[in-house]
């Protein structure tokens, strides 16, 4: 990979990878960290990297140094995550959006990201495997999980409304 | 496989996943139309799927770009080339040394008291001493041009050259004019002085006795260097008109020896003078510069070859 194709990288790539990460640990600070950390890695490790499979490279990378992060603020994810609540509630005036967001909460963070990885970058289960270091058919059953789960939350929301 | 009411769950989720090829999306459909109590589920399904939030982006991603660094390649010099760069330097370092500079030059002016002075101490006629310049001072001593009018009539009537036109070899100082009172300067160009100088020799030492002429040309010659000399040093604004004309009194009545060192000293001095173009160098110091330089290198050569490190 040469320099113009990792500030291509940034150019295409830099908004995905922020937008994965922010809704997956819902702090903007930490999000923007663990982006740059990620492309930091990118830059160094460039002459290794395959610049069609860059953006793959750069998920990977992203995606475990945002399970570090995670394992490492176990401890005040609760208010953590309460804090996100109150500001995606302000951020999103549709309802179902709300609730979804919500719903996605309550995912756990391999199921999360299955699902965001999915939904906003479109990777079929092979690419997500590779990313998440998972095999194909963990990736399709703990989407399907993820997915009934979100469901029924939206189901008993709107029961409950 | 076909789509049934057990395993529907399996293809509507890869429905929502996008999993399904186009056959299988178009059963998918024709299941729902034809089990209309499932398509909430598929609907509900649908649900869960996000769509990417555009209005998340990441700030400043100039923070991100990155501009690479070109590596500086390092040479490494063997002791050879490092050798060779220093001689180098050195030779240039010792080069300017040795050259002249416009510093040095320090153009001569005899102001009219010492000029009067210095003219009475010049040999006139009774004093008797005409310039008997043989063949081999007068190749040496260039410098010393008499006057056309004094050659003339000095070689007519006997008589000593009175008037001097002396002229240094050296660029960087002038014309000196020694002038005896009622006589005036005429300076002539070299062709002319040489064919006059031949003629005065010839002349003078036919008309003067071996002894004589032998003696007279070594002072007046020897007298000439000294006032070119002596003048040279006038022009030092430390030194004083007294002590000048003392030191060419001092000169003149002195002994023929001490003045002959002199005059053999200046034309060393000449002698060692290598002109490069209009360079000046001075030949010992070149010299001296070679002769390292070639022991260095003998030394060199005498060294054993690389082949006995390899045995």
């Amino acid at each position: 990979m040469t320099e113009f194709e990792y500030n291509q990288c940034v150019t295409l790539y830099a908004d995905n990878v922020f937008r994965f990460i922010m809704k997956n640990i819902g702090h903007e600070a930490d999000a923007r960290d663990i982006v740059q950390s990620a492309f930091e890695k990118m830059w160094r490790n460039k002459q290794h990297v395959i610049t069609e499979k860059s953006k793959s490279y750069l998920f990977t990378v992203a995606y475990h140094q945002m399970i570090d992060h995670i394992r490492k603020t176990k401890k005040t994810k609760i208010v953590s995550s309460f804090e996100q609540d109150e500001r995606v509630v302000y951020q999103t005036n549709n309802q179902l959006k709300q609730t979804l967001l919500q719903a996605l909460n309550q995912l756990n963070e391999t199921q999360k990201s299955l699902v965001l990885l999915k939904d906003y970058e479109g990777y079929n289960y092979q690419e997500i495997g590779e990313i998440m270091n998972l095999s194909e058919s963990q990736v399709k059953v703990y989407l399907h999980r993820a997915r009934l789960q979100l469901r029924n939350y939206l189901v008993s929301k709107e029961n409950i409304g | 496989m076909t789509i049934n009411r057990t395993n529907y769950e399996t293809y509507f989720l890869r429905y929502v996943d996008g999993d399904l090829i186009d056959a299988e999306q178009l059963m998918v459909d024709g299941f729902v139309a034809e089990n209309t109590d499932l398509a909430t589920e598929l609907e509900s399904l649908l649900q869960t799927k996000f769509v990417p939030d555009t209005a998340v982006v990441f700030a400043n991603k100039e923070q991100l770009y990155k501009k690479e660094n070109k590596e500086r390649t390092v040479l490494f010099f063997t002791w050879q080339r490092i050798a060779v760069a220093a001689a180098m330097i050195g030779i240039v370092f010792m080069v300017g040394i040795i050259l002249p500079t416009k510093d040095s030059v320090h153009p001569i002016v005899i102001n009219s008291t010492i000029k009067n002075k210095v003219a009475d101490l010049i040999p006139n006629k009774e004093s008797k001493h005409p310039i008997a310049i043989n063949s081999i001072e007068k190749n040496k001593v260039a410098e010393l041009m008499p006057t056309k009018k004094s050659i003339l009539s000095n070689s007519n009537k006997k008589q000593p050259i009175n008037h001097y036109a002396v002229q240094l070899k050296k660029p960087v100082i002038q014309k000196i004019s020694i002038q005896k009172i009622n006589t005036p300067i005429a300076v002539v160009d070299d062709a002319t002085i040489k064919a006059y100088d031949s003629r005065l020799t010839v002349k003078n030492m036919e008309l003067l006795t071996p002894n004589k002429a032998l003696n007279s040309a070594k002072t007046d010659a020897i007298t000439l260097q000294d006032y070119s000399e002596k003048t040279a040093t006038a022009n030092k604004p430390q030194e004083s008109t007294e002590q000048i004309n003392k030191a060419i009194v001092n000169n003149t009545i002195e002994s023929s020896t001490i003045i002959h060192r002199a005059v053999y000293k200046e034309l060393e001095t000449d002698d060692n003078s290598l002109y490069v173009g209009s360079i000046e160098l001075n030949k010992d110091k070149l010299r001296g510069i070679f002769r390292k330089a070639a022991s260095l290198l003998k030394r060199k050569t005498d060294q054993p070859t690389d082949k006995s490190f390899l045995e």
